[in-house]
C-alpha cells in the first residue's frame, strides 16, 4: 500500500506525502530532490501544474507546494505552500488551516514545514 | 515562521560576498584546488536548493551563494568557474568561461554559455544544470 508505513504488529502510520507542483521543471526538480535525500522518510510526488487538482485527488498528500493554489488544494490538502506566485518573493504558507504569508522563503522554511506537519491518519 | 534546521543539508557558503576570503585576491583555485560554482540566481529558496542539489551530487565543488545584487563584486573576488544567475552581467560574460541565465524575467527558457558557445533551452532541467557543473569542471582543469 504505498504511503503507509509498517510499524508493528498493529500499528499503522502514513508516511508524509508532499505533492510538489510549481514552476519551472528544474525548481520543481530540485526543492522535490533537496526532500528525498534530507528527510527520506517523506514521499515526494511530482507532477506539473497542469495536473495539479488530479493528483490532489489522486494521491491526498499532506501538503502541496505549487506557484498557484487552486480551491481544490485549499479545499482537501491540509498544509500548502503556494510558493514565489507570479513569481514574487512574497508566499503564502498554510498550515493546518492557518495562513501566513513569507518574504523571502529559504529553503529550510520548506524543510522545517515538512518536519511540523503531522500525516494524515490512514 | 521559523528557520527550520536543515539536518544534513549540504552547506554552500552562504552570502559572503562582503567577506574577503583569505588567499583568494591571488588564486583561489590554487588554493583549494576545487571548481568554483557561483549561484546567483532568484527567488533565494531555489538558489538554495540547487546549491545543496550540486553540493550533493557534485561534492568536489566549491559552491558559492550570493543575492544577485552581489553577483559582480563576487566575480571579481571570488574567480569563479562558473556562474549561475537571473540576469547576465558584462562582469560575467567578460570574466566567467560558463554560466547560465536562468529563466531571465521569470520566463520559462534559460540561455548557457559554456567556453563562448551559447546554448538556449527551452525548459532546463535539473540533469542539464549538472551537466553543465560537469563541463565547467573540465574547462577548470588545468592543461
Amino acid at each position: 500500500m504505498p504511503g503507509v508505513l509498517v510499524l508493528g504488529y498493529h500499528t499503522l502510520m502514513r508516511v508524509k506525502r508532499v505533492l510538489m507542483a510549481n514552476e519551472l521543471t528544474s525548481y520543481r526538480e530540485t526543492i522535490a530532490l533537496v526532500i528525498r535525500e534530507l528527510r527520506p522518510d517523506v514521499e515526494v510526488i511530482e507532477a506539473d501544474s497542469g495536473t495539479l487538482n488530479q493528483q490532489v485527488l489522486r494521491m491526498s498528500p499532506d501538503l502541496v507546494i505549487c506557484s498557484s493554489v487552486t480551491s481544490v488544494v485549499r479545499d482537501r490538502v491540509p498544509n500548502w505552500v503556494e510558493l514565489y506566485p507570479e513569481c514574487q518573493p512574497l508566499s503564502t504558507f498554510c498550515i493546518g488551516g492557518e495562513s501566513s504569508t513569507v518574504d523571502d522563503v529559504q529553503l529550510s522554511d520548506l524543510l522545517s514545514l515538512v518536519d511540523r506537519m503531522e500525516p494524515r491518519q490512514g | 515562521m521559523t528557520r527550520g534546521d536543515a539536518r544534513t543539508l549540504p552547506n554552500p557558503t552562504e552570502d559572503r560576498s562582503d567577506k574577503p576570503v583569505a588567499g583568494e585576491a591571488s588564486s583561489p583555485r590554487r588554493r583549494t584546488g576545487k571548481p568554483r560554482v557561483l549561484m546567483a540566481n532568484e527567488p533565494r529558496a531555489y538558489r538554495e536548493g540547487i546549491a545543496a542539489v550540486i553540493g550533493q551530487l557534485r561534492p568536489e565543488v566549491e559552491i558559492w551563494t550570493v543575492e544577485p545584487d552581489a553577483m559582480d563584486g563576487s566575480i571579481l573576488r571570488f574567480s569563479p568557474d562558473m556562474v549561475v544567475c537571473s540576469k547576465v552581467t558584462d562582469a560575467l560574460k567578460g570574466r566567467v568561461r560558463v554560466w547560465v541565465e536562468l529563466y531571465p524575467e521569470h520566463a520559462a527558457h534559460s540561455i548557457a554559455s559554456i567556453g563562448g558557445r551559447t546554448m538556449e533551452y527551452a525548459e532546463i532541467q535539473l540533469p542539464d544544470l549538472l551537466s553543465i557543473v560537469d563541463r565547467a569542471e573540465e574547462l577548470a582543469q588545468p592543461n
